[in-house]
């Protein structure tokens, strides 16, 4: 196999099955709730008279640019999760800055685990997370379309269980 | 009261219960604890009424102490375990909130003997069973007669290797196991134990730091390192006493059922790790060990992290081997697992530009593999030499942080039970990370499909060469 530094994170034979972009429009919204904090400074700042007028405009304008960055990296982010299903182990690759990529043997899985917080509920989006007997594992997939996790989770725990081993 | 006393194997179905001293026992330490409680705390009015307030203190803490035995009376008539009919143990306890375990042996991950101070005094002990799956999985039995306790480990073990029919099958095995050779492998001598605490490199680090504390804070006559002075002696010092307390006359034996491991000053523990329970080994050199030739091994068995993370759990039941010279540990790692010669496993070094990312500890990194086992060095100052079984690989991941990316670097680590012991293949040029991680993932899952270690009894004979 003649892979090169960028294949180091690669897909084994099709491409990465990515996660839905729901995840991005989730993720922003959720960041969006700290821009509350600039907000109220900038409240404070504009009714205390003696403050100069560009403070809470400068306050501002930073709040803006750091939530458009935040903006971009979300997306970015979010395109960088990654699963393909083999023949015998599931993949799972995420990050951008830190990449990590983890295999794990469909015989190894202990527990296959569906969770959705309200603001995924919200839009219609479940994490799947795998548990083998390793803490390190954390082969976990944010951003399934209900259908697509519960499918999932089913052919999983079924070739687990085909594959099934002790500990 | 204790049935099968006699009788080392009883019936699968028969009820057992532990020693009915056992409320005595666990009640009494209350009521001198509860005598000063009531002295100190009522302190001013002692003086105030004077001497008759030791009487009554000493009634308060004796009523407490009976009302104590009768409460674990009823905690004691409410335990019972037995063997049941698929050869699972089963454990019904508690008063309030009644608790049904059943522990399924073909799980168990060790069987633990405990002697605490006081139970000690009367000659009894406490036995630990532990299977995978963290802290649920657990079952203490507290008190049991030491042969008592010697007999149940032995029942469990022989049921946990695979063997239902007790009666029959097993007796070859049970006599096996009690009656055949325990041979000790290795002691560990208590001044090598003291010394190797305190020359290992946080530690001595710390003490040498406080000495200097020392020096300094005499020599400009200031106040300021008075105060950081118990802290950073104090605490090394610590846990030097409790690692020596837990560590002390460090014993292994082999015996049939796996080995076996003895220690502890006040209280004592004798641990059992049945063959192919072990998750990985990991053999650590600290830098000032080196001019002895020492080493510790670490074990990790499935299911000890799980139940407790103060390190006094960590350290009792996760160290093979506290310290001895190379060739002893070369010899305890060949009991426990017999089938691996580490001498063969040729290690490929990290790459030259690896030193770019580890500057120190470049020169060392290595990995490795033969058909049994994955090895991965690593350290310079503390030196690591981690094995895992293919057959106990859960997971691998490959990680890469942007000056690793920089560099064509990416750091693989195979995934095992919790425990003290981590495999990282750290450095590796980042094409060949890929591949040693794929690699494993295979070895793993090819691994698993052969293994058959834990039920060794049901193989005709232990992995191990025992007898």
């Amino acid at each position: 196999m003649a892979l090169t530094i960028d294949d180091t994170f690669a897909p084994p034979e099709a491409d990465w099955v990515r996660v839905s972009p729901k995840l991005t429009t989730a993720r922003r919204l959720s960041g969006a709730i700290f821009c509350v904090i600039p907000l109220i400074a900038v409240i404070v700042l504009v009714v205390i008279p003696s403050v100069p007028r560009w403070i809470p405009i400068l306050v501002a304008a930073l709040a803006v640019v750091g939530y458009a960055w935040f903006w971009w990296f979300v997306g970015r982010r979010t395109r960088s999760w990654g699963y393909a299903e083999r023949d015998e182990d599931l993949l799972v690759t995420r990050g951008i800055i830190f990449k990590r990529l983890v295999i794990v043997p469909y015989g190894r899985m202990q527990l296959v685990d569906l969770a959705a917080g309200p603001v995924g509920r919200a839009f219609g989006i479940t994490t799947l997370q795998l548990h083998t007997a390793a803490a390190t594992s954390d082969a976990k997939i944010p951003g399934l379309t209900p259908d697509v996790a519960a499918a999932l989770r089913d052919r999983l725990a079924e070739l687990g269980e085909q594959r099934a081993a002790g500990l | 009261m204790t049935p099968n006393q006699s009788a080392p194997m009883g019936a699968a179905g028969a009820k057992r219960k532990v020693n009915p001293l056992t409320p005595i026992i666990v009640a009494l330490p209350f009521v001198p604890a509860m005598f000063f409680v009531l002295i100190l705390y009522s302190g001013g009015s002692i003086a105030a009424f004077g001497l008759s307030g030791i009487p009554f203190a000493l009634v308060c803490a004796l009523l407490f102490g009976g009302l104590m035995t009768a409460y674990q009376y009823l905690v004691w008539r409410r335990l019972t375990y037995w063997f049941d009919d698929s050869g699972d143990l089963r454990v019904d306890s508690g008063v309030l909130y009644r608790n049904e375990r059943r522990l399924q042996l073909s799980r168990l991950q060790s069987v633990e003997i405990v002697q605490p101070l006081l139970a000690r005094l009367f000659g009894m002990s406490v036995v630990k069973v532990d299977v995978a799956g963290g802290n649920a999985s657990k079952a203490v039995l507290r008190f049991l007669t030491r042969t008592e306790a010697e007999d149940l480990r032995r029942e469990i073990i022989t049921r946990a290797a695979g063997v239902r029919d007790v009666e029959g099958v097993a007796s070859g095995v049970a006599d096996q196991v009690a009656a055949g050779p325990r041979e000790v492998i290795a002691t560990v001598a208590t001044k090598d134990l003291f010394l190797s605490l305190l020359l290992r490199t946080s530690t001595f680090g710390l003490l040498a730091f406080t000495v200097l504390l020392g020096f300094v804070t005499f020599w400009t006559e200031g106040a300021a390192g008075v105060g950081l002075m118990p802290i950073t002696g104090g605490v090394p010092l610590f846990i030097v006493i409790s690692e020596f307390n837990i560590l002390y006359g460090f014993t292994i034996t082999k015996a049939a059922d796996g080995v076996r491991l003895h220690s502890g000053l006040l209280q004592t523990r004798s641990q059992t790790v049945p063959p192919g329970r072990v998750q990985a080994i990991d053999f650590v050199e600290p830098l000032l060990w080196r001019r002895f030739g020492w080493v510790r091994i670490w074990l990790t068995v499935a299911g000890v992290a799980g139940s407790g993370n103060d390190d006094h759990a960590k350290v009792s039941e996760s160290v093979l081997l506290p310290v001895a010279h190379r060739s002893v540990a070369t010899e305890i790692f060949s009991h426990v697992m017999p089938e691996v010669d580490l001498s063969t496993i040729a290690l490929e070094p990290a790459e030259k530009r690896a030193r770019w990312r580890s500057p120190i500890q470049w020169s060392r990194l290595a990995v490795g593999h033969d058909d049994q086992v994955f090895v991965a060095r690593r350290g310079w100052v503390t030196r690591h030499l981690s094995v895992v079984p293919h057959a106990r690989t859960q997971s691998v991941h490959v990680e890469q942080g942007p000056y690793q990316r920089a560099l064509g670097l990416a750091s693989v680590c195979v995934d095992v039970a919790p425990g003290p012991v981590k495999v990282l293949g750290l450095q590796r040029p980042a094409a060949q990370a890929r591949q040693i991680a794929q690699a494993q993932a295979d070895r793993a899952r090819t691994a698993r499909a052969v293994d058959t270690s834990t039920h060794w009894a049901t193989d005709g004979k232990p992995p191990t060469n025992g007898s």
